[in-house]
C-alpha cells in the first residue's frame, strides 16, 4: 500500500501504457508510435516544467498560455519581415522572460496574488498578441531552417524530444542540485521562515516566474516550428494541462510537492491517454473525461493516503 | 487501487469500440462547436454509416498543435483515410504529408487544396463574400454606412473579408465605420454585444451589418430587436445556417445570407471518399459545392 | 553589572503606540552561562528577545558587546554577531529534512555548479552528532516529533559558530524525556562556551538549569542574580511585585448578591471534561452572578479550553448548560444560551467586509426576520438593535454601516460582546476581554460584563491580565501546563498565589483544587 501511494502515480503510467499496448499492439504499441509520443507531449512538459517552478513556490502563472501564443505570433511577425532566425528568437525569448518577470515583481513586490496578477498580465499579453496579427492566422515566410528546429529527428530521436529531454535535465538540476532551487522550495514551504533566514525572497520570485514564462516562450517558438504557422490562440489548450500535469506529478514522488520528473510523469500521462484514445477510434469528449477522472482519482488516492498516515 | 479504477475505466472504453472492422475513416476538426462544422461532420457521419465505413470525430477545440498530434495518431493508428473539416491543412501540412507518405488519403471539406491533399470539397470562399458584399450594397443602392464582423484565422472566412475588400473599392460610397473581430467559441453573444456598443454610440449612422458567417449576423440581429426594432438596419451573413433562415422568414433585420450547401459538400466528399476508397483518383481534386442567396423573396415571404 | 559579562543589555525602551512594552529593561550575559529570563505574561520578554534579534529597534537603551556599542539592525545582522534564536513557533520547511532545514539561508557546500548533498549531510551529521545523534537526518520535519522539530532547529543553530543561543519557551511542548533531552544539550552548550538565554515558565527548570536569571515585571528590569542565591518563592515574588511593597492587591469583589455564599443557586455551567495532559480532567461548576477567571500562562491551554467548552473544537467529556446537555457545536450552545468572546477580535471575531450593524446582527440573525417563517433578514430590525446596543456600550462610531476596522480597539471589543446582547445569556465565556484596549473602554468593558452577570450569567474570563484578573474575578482557576492546579477565592485569591500556582509553585496545601463532587 505505502509503494502504491508512494509511486502509485508512475504504476498508474505504465498500466495506462501497458492496457493501450494490449489493446492496439500494431498501431499504439509500435515503437515509432511511442516515440512519437514523446514528440506530442514535449510542449506541453516544456509548459509545464515551467509552471513547475512557480508552483514549487505555491503561486500560480496563469499567463503561460498567453506567452505561448505571443512567443508564437511575435516569432511569425519577425519572420514575415524577414528577420534572422536566431535574433528572432532570441527576442522572442527575452520578451518571454520580461513578462515574467513583470508578473513575478507584481506578485512579490506589491503582493498581489499571484492567481490575479497573471490572469490579468495573461489578458494583456493576449492583447498584445491579438494586436500584433491582426487576429489572423500568420504562416508566411517561416523559414525552412526554424521549422526545422520543431519537426524531424535527429539520430532517429523526434527533435522536440530532444529539447524536452535539455530542458528537463537542465531544470530538474537547476531544482534538485542548485542553491537556487533549494531556496524556491524554502520558500515555497514557510515563507516566513525564509524571510526570517534572511533569503532573497523577492528576487528569487521575479526569477522564478521569468524562467517560467522563458518557457512558455520556448515552447511558443517550437509549436510555430512545428506547425509552420502562429496561431493567436495557439498556446490556450496549455494552461489547463500544463498544471493537470504539475498536479498529477506532485502526485507521483516526494512529500506532494511540485518537481520535475513528476511532471514529466504527469505531462506523459495525459499525452499517453490522448494518444491511445484517439488510436482506439475513442471519440474526443470521452478522452476529456477520463482524463479529468484521472486527475482526480490521483489527487483522492494521495489525500487518502495522507488521511491513514495521520491517523 | 487507482490502478483499478483506471484499469476498469479503460478496460469498458475499449470493450464498447472493439469489434469494429469496417474501414476506419477519422474525422478531425477543431471546430466542431460550430453550427456548420457540425452540420457537415453530422452529414458526413450518415453517409459514412451507410457506407458501412466506421467514422469517428476527433474535436480539439481550436486547438493547431492538439490537431497535428491527433492526426500522427490515426496515422499511426493506419486508419483507411482521414478527413479534416473546417481547417486549411496547409496549417498542418508535415502531418498531412506523413499521412499521405504512409498511403493515407487525406479528404478536406470547407478546408483548401495543399500537397497531400487528395480531394477537397468546399465552396468558393471568395464568391461567397462577393456574393454578399454585392447584395447588400445593392440593396443600400450603393450608398451607405457598414460595420464588418470578421475572423482572420479561418482562411476561408478570410478569403471572404478579401472579397469585400475588393467589392469595396467598385462602391466608393460604401464606408465601413466599424469592424470586430469575432471571439470564436461564442460568436453569437460576443456579435450581440458588440453591435448594442455600436447601437449605443453611433446607431444613427450604421445602415447594414456585414457578417462573415451567419453567427455574428444572429447575434447582430438579436442587438438590433433589442435597442432599435424600428431602425432600417440591413444585415446579412454567409452559410445559410437554418436559424438565419428562420430570422429571414420571420421578416427579421436579417435580409439575406448567401448558402453554403453544407449538405451538399458532406454528400460529395462522401461520394469522392468512396471513389477513393475503391482505388480510383477522383476527377477535380477541388470540387465546389454551389452557393446561392437566399432572401425574402427566394423564400417566398413578403415582408412590409 | 558583572565585569565578566560579554553582552549587557542597559535601560532598554520600547514603545508600541501608547504601550510601553519595554521601560528600562537590563540584561548582562557571561559567556558560556546559561541564563533565565521569567516575568509573567506581558513582562516584555518577547520585546527583549526581539530587540536582540535585530526585529525590533529600541527607542532608547544601550547594546553592548565585548564593550563595545553595537545596533542590531535586522536579522542578518544578529546572525552575523553569533546570535542564534530558536523561536517559540518553529521554524522549519516542512518538507525538508533536517539536513535541508540546517543549510536554508546559508551558502551550501557545492561540487561545481551544483550543491554537494554529501557535505552537506556529512557536515549536519556532524554537528548532530554532537548534540542530538538519534536525530533522524533524513525525514522531513513535518513528520518528526515537536521533540525533533527542537533538535533540528537546535542543529541548525550550531552550524556556525555561535556566542549565544536564545530559546523561547523550548519545553513547553516538549514532554518529561524531550525536556531532559534538551536540558543536557542546553548544558553542553554551556560547556563549549556558548551562552544560553533560557526562557521558560517551568521555574523547576529555571532553578535546575539556569545559573543566573533576570525577573521582568512591566518591562522593566526587577530583579537579576545567580539562581544559586535565590529560590522559587523568591522568584514568583519578584515576578508578582509582592516582595517591593506592591503588596496590597486589589480586592475580590463581592460575591454576588443574588445569593450570599454563592452556592445557593444551581450551576448554570458544569463541566468534567479530559483536558490537559496524562488523564487530567478539567471539572468545575459556575452559579448564575458569578465571574469564574481563568488564568495560566501562555501556551497553559486557557484559550484552548474555551474553545473545547464553545464546542469549537471537538473535546471529550461532558458540558452541561444549566443541567442539560448541549447540542454540538457553537450552534448547540447559542442555542443553549451560551456566548463566546474570542481572543483574536481581528481574526476570530469580526468580519471587517460587513458592517457594524451587521456584525452585530451576526450570532442570531434568525431575531431579525422581517416575516418569522422566512430567513430574511429585517435591515430595520437589525438596525434598531445596532443602536440600541450602541447606545447600552457607548459605542463610539462613525455610523451602524461603517466596517468594524474604522472602529478603535476598544470599540471593536465591545461589538463583540454586543452581537450576543440581543438575547438572554446564561453563560459567557470571554477569552482576553481588554487586550489591547484603552483604560476608558477597559473600565466600560468591565461594567458591561459586571452587568451581564448581574442579569444572571456566569461568565468564565480567561485573561493573561492579573489586574483585570484580581478586578473582576469571584473565583479564580489557575491551569498550569494544561492542568487545572489552583482554584482560588475569597482570602485564599491573592496576587502571590495566582502568580505562584501558574508557576506550578505550591507549597501550600490550600492552592490545591477542592474535590467537589458533580
Amino acid at each position: 500500500m505505502i509503494l502504491l501511494r508512494r509511486y502509485g502515480t508512475l504504476l498508474a503510467l505504465a498500466l495506462i501504457v501497458l492496457v493501450f499496448t494490449i489493446a492496439s499492439p500494431n498501431a499504439f504499441g509500435s515503437m515509432s508510435n511511442l516515440v512519437n509520443i514523446t514528440q506530442q507531449m514535449a510542449l506541453l512538459a516544456i509548459v509545464a516544467i515551467g509552471a513547475t517552478l512557480v508552483m514549487v513556490l505555491g503561486e500560480f502563472d496563469l499567463s503561460v498560455s498567453a506567452v505561448v501564443s505571443w512567443a508564437g505570433i511575435a516569432a511569425a511577425a519577425l519572420f514575415a519581415a524577414g528577420i534572422a532566425v536566431p535574433i528572432v528568437m532570441i527576442v522572442v525569448l527575452v520578451s518571454a522572460v520580461a513578462m515574467g518577470a513583470i508578473s513575478g515583481f507584481l506578485v512579490a513586490r506589491y503582493k498581489v496574488p499571484s492567481f490575479i496578477a497573471t490572469l490579468a498580465f495573461g489578458t494583456v499579453i493576449g492583447g498584445l498578441t491579438f494586436w500584433v496579427s491582426n487576429g489572423a492566422t500568420l504562416f508566411s515566410g517561416i523559414p525552412a531552417g526554424f521549422r526545422d528546429l520543431g519537426r524531424g529527428t535527429l539520430a532517429g530521436v523526434p527533435v522536440p524530444t530532444l529539447w524536452l529531454i535539455g530542458v528537463a535535465v537542465v531544470f530538474w538540476l537547476l531544482l534538485d542540485q542548485t542553491e537556487f532551487g533549494r531556496r524556491l522550495y524554502a520558500i515555497g514551504g514557510n515563507r516566513e521562515a525564509a524571510c526570517l533566514v534572511g533569503l532573497p525572497v523577492r528576487r528569487d520570485m521575479v526569477v522564478a516566474f521569468a524562467l517560467c514564462a522563458a518557457l512558455a516562450g520556448l515552447a511558443g517558438l517550437l509549436l510555430t516550428a512545428r506547425l509552420g504557422s502562429a496561431h493567436p490562440t495557439g498556446g490556450g489548450g496549455y494552461l489547463l494541462q500544463a498544471y493537470a500535469a504539475v498536479f498529477l506529478g506532485m502526485t507521483a514522488f516526494r512529500e506532494g510537492e511540485p518537481s520535475v520528473p513528476g511532471t514529466l510523469v504527469g505531462a506523459a500521462i495525459i499525452a499517453v491517454v490522448s494518444n491511445g484514445l484517439t488510436i482506439l477510434g475513442v471519440p474526443s469528449f470521452l478522452q476529456d473525461l477520463l482524463t479529468g477522472a484521472i486527475i482526480l482519482a490521483a489527487v483522492l488516492v494521495r489525500n487518502f493516503g495522507r488521511d491513514e498516515a495521520a491517523a | 487501487m487507482r490502478a483499478g479504477i483506471l484499469g476498469l475505466a479503460l478496460a469498458g472504453l475499449m470493450a464498447s469500440t472493439a469489434g469494429a472492422f469496417a474501414a476506419d475513416v477519422a474525422v478531425l476538426t477543431p471546430y466542431q462547436s460550430s453550427v456548420a462544422t457540425n452540420q457537415m461532420i453530422n452529414v458526413f457521419q450518415d453517409k459514412a454509416k451507410a457506407a458501412g465505413w466506421n467514422a469517428t470525430v476527433v474535436d480539439t477545440r481550436g486547438d493547431m498543435g492538439q490537431l497535428a498530434s491527433r492526426i500522427e495518431d490515426v496515422v499511426a493508428a493506419k486508419v483507411a483515410a482521414i478527413v479534416l473539416v473546417s481547417v486549411d491543412p496547409t496549417q498542418i501540412q508535415d502531418q498531412v504529408n506523413a499521412a499521405a507518405a504512409a498511403g493515407i488519403p487525406v479528404v478536406t471539406i470547407d478546408g483548401a487544396k495543399a500537397p497531400g491533399v487528395v480531394l477537397n470539397v468546399t465552396s468558393d470562399n471568395f464568391e461567397l463574400g462577393t456574393k454578399l458584399s454585392d447584395f447588400l450594397f445593392g440593396k443600400l443602392g450603393g450608398k451607405g454606412n457598414i460595420v464588418k464582423f470578421f475572423y482572420s484565422a479561418h482562411p476561408g472566412v478570410h478569403q471572404r473579408e478579401l472579397a469585400l475588400d475588393e467589392a469595396l473599392k467598385k462602391y466608393p460610397d460604401i464606408k465601413v465605420v466599424a469592424d470586430h473581430y469575432v471571439v470564436v467559441p461564442g460568436p453569437v453573444d460576443d456579435a450581440r454585444k458588440t453591435t448594442e456598443n455600436w447601437l449605443k454610440s453611433q446607431g444613427d449612422q450604421i445602415d447594414a451589418v456585414w457578417a462573415a458567417w451567419d453567427e455574428p449576423a444572429i447575434g447582430a440581429q438579436l442587438a438590433v430587436e433589442a435597442d432599435k426594432p424600428d431602425s432600417k438596419i440591413i444585415i446579412a451573413g454567409i452559410d445559410g445556417n437554418p436559424q438565419a433562415v428562420e430570422l429571414i422568414k420571420a421578416c427579421s433585420h436579417i435580409k439575406g445570407t448567401v448558402s453554403q450547401d453544407f449538405d451538399a459538400m458532406a454528400g460529395l466528399a462522401a461520394e469522392g471518399l468512396t471513389e477513393i476508397l475503391a482505388g480510383k483518383t477522383p476527377a477535380k481534386a477541388e470540387v465546389y459545392a454551389p452557393a446561392k442567396l437566399i432572401t425574402p423573396e427566394t423564400l417566398g415571404v413578403t415582408c412590409p | 553589572m558583572t565585569s565578566t559579562s560579554f553582552l549587557a543589555l542597559g535601560g532598554l525602551v520600547k514603545h508600541f503606540g501608547a504601550t510601553k512594552a519595554l521601560d528600562s529593561a537590563d540584561l548582562a550575559l557571561s559567556a558560556g552561562s546559561v541564563h533565565a529570563l521569567v516575568g509573567e505574561n506581558g513582562a516584555g520578554k518577547s520585546t527583549l528577545i526581539k530587540t536582540l534579534s535585530g526585529l525590533y529597534q529600541p527607542d532608547a537603551g544601550t547594546i553592548r558587546l565585548d564593550g563595545a556599542d553595537i545596533a542590531i539592525d535586522g536579522p542578518r545582522a544578529a546572525e552575523a554577531l553569533g546570535f542564534r534564536f530558536i523561536h517559540q513557533e518553529l521554524n522549519l520547511v516542512p518538507h525538508f529534512d533536517a539536513v535541508g532545514n540546517a543549510w536554508i539561508g546559508r551558502h551550501h557546500p557545492r561540487r561545481g555548479p551544483f550543491i554537494d548533498r554529501r557535505a552537506m549531510r556529512a557536515k549536519v551529521a556532524e554537528v548532530a552528532a554532537r548534540i542530538a545523534p538519534d536525530l533522524p537526518l533524513d525525514r522531513p520535519a513535518a513528520r518528526l516529533t515537536p521533540g525533533q522539530r527542537q533538535m533540528a532547529e537546535i542543529v541548525r543553530a550550531l552550524m556556525e559558530p555561535c556566542r549565544l543561543v536564545v530559546m523561547d519557551e523550548p519545553t513547553s511542548s516538549l514532554s518529561e524525556g524531550e525536556a531532559e533531552r534538551l536540558h543536557a544539550i542546553v548544558r553542553q552548550l554551556s560547556a563549549e562556551g556558548c551562552a544560553v538565554l533560557f526562557i521558560s515558565h517551568r521555574l523547576d527548570e529555571v532553578l535546575d538549569l539556569c545559573d543566573s536569571y533576570t525577573v521582568l515585571r512591566n518591562g522593566r528590569t526587577v530583579g537579576f542574580g545567580a539562581v544559586a542565591d535565590t529560590s522559587r518563592a523568591g522568584l514568583v515574588a519578584m515576578m508578582s511585585g509582592a516582595g517591593s511593597g506592591n503588596a496590597a492587591t486589589p480586592h475580590p469583589p463581592a460575591a454576588p448578591s443574588t445569593s450570599p455564599d454563592g452556592r445557593g443557586e444551581k450551576p448554570v455551567l458544569a463541566t468534567d471534561l479530559a483536558f490537559g495532559p496524562g488523564d487530567s480532567r478539567f471539572t468545575f461548576q459556575a452559579r448564575p452572578g458569578e465571574i469564574v477567571g481563568l488564568y495560566g500562562l501562555v501556551g497553559s491551554g486557557r484559550s484552548s479550553l474555551l474553545k473545547t467548552i464553545w464546542g469549537a473544537t471537538p473535546g471529550r467529556g461532558l458540558i452541561a448548560i444549566n443541567g442539560q446537555v448541549p447540542r454540538q457545536g457553537p450552534a448547540g450552545r447559542i442555542k443553549a444560551g451560551v456566548a463566546y468572546v474570542p481572543e483574536d477580535r481581528r481574526r476570530e471575531g469580526l468580519a471587517n467586509s460587513l458592517s457594524i450593524e451587521r456584525n452585530l446582527s451576526l450570532a442570531h440573525l434568525s431575531d431579525f426576520r422581517a416575516f418569522a417563517s422566512l430567513p430574511v433578514p429585517a435591515r430595520s430590525k437589525i438596525r434598531q438593535f445596532a443602536k440600541a446596543t450602541g447606545a447600552r456600550l457607548r459605542l463610539v462610531a462613525a455610523g451602524p454601516d461603517r466596517s468594524p476596522a474604522t472602529l478603535s480597539g476598544g470599540n471593536q471589543q465591545k461589538l463583540l460582546f454586543g452581537r450576543w446582547l440581543g438575547r438572554p445569556i446564561r453563560v459567557l465565556l470571554v477569552d482576553e476581554p481588554t487586550r489591547g484596549v484603552d483604560v476608558g473602554a477597559k473600565t466600560e468593558i468591565h461594567g458591561e460584563m459586571r452587568r451581564i452577570a448581574a442579569d444572571g450569567a456566569a461568565i468564565l474570563m480567561a485573561t493573561s491580565d492579573i489586574e483585570e484578573l484580581l478586578t473582576l474575578s469571584t473565583r479564580v482557576l489557575v491551569l498550569h501546563a494544561g492542568r487545572l492546579v489552583a482554584e482560588l477565592d475569597g482570602p485564599s485569591l491573592t496576587r502571590a498565589a495566582v502568580v505562584a500556582a501558574a508557576f506550578g509553585h505550591a507549597p501550600d496545601e490550600q492552592w490545591l483544587p477542592s474535590e467537589r463532587s458533580a
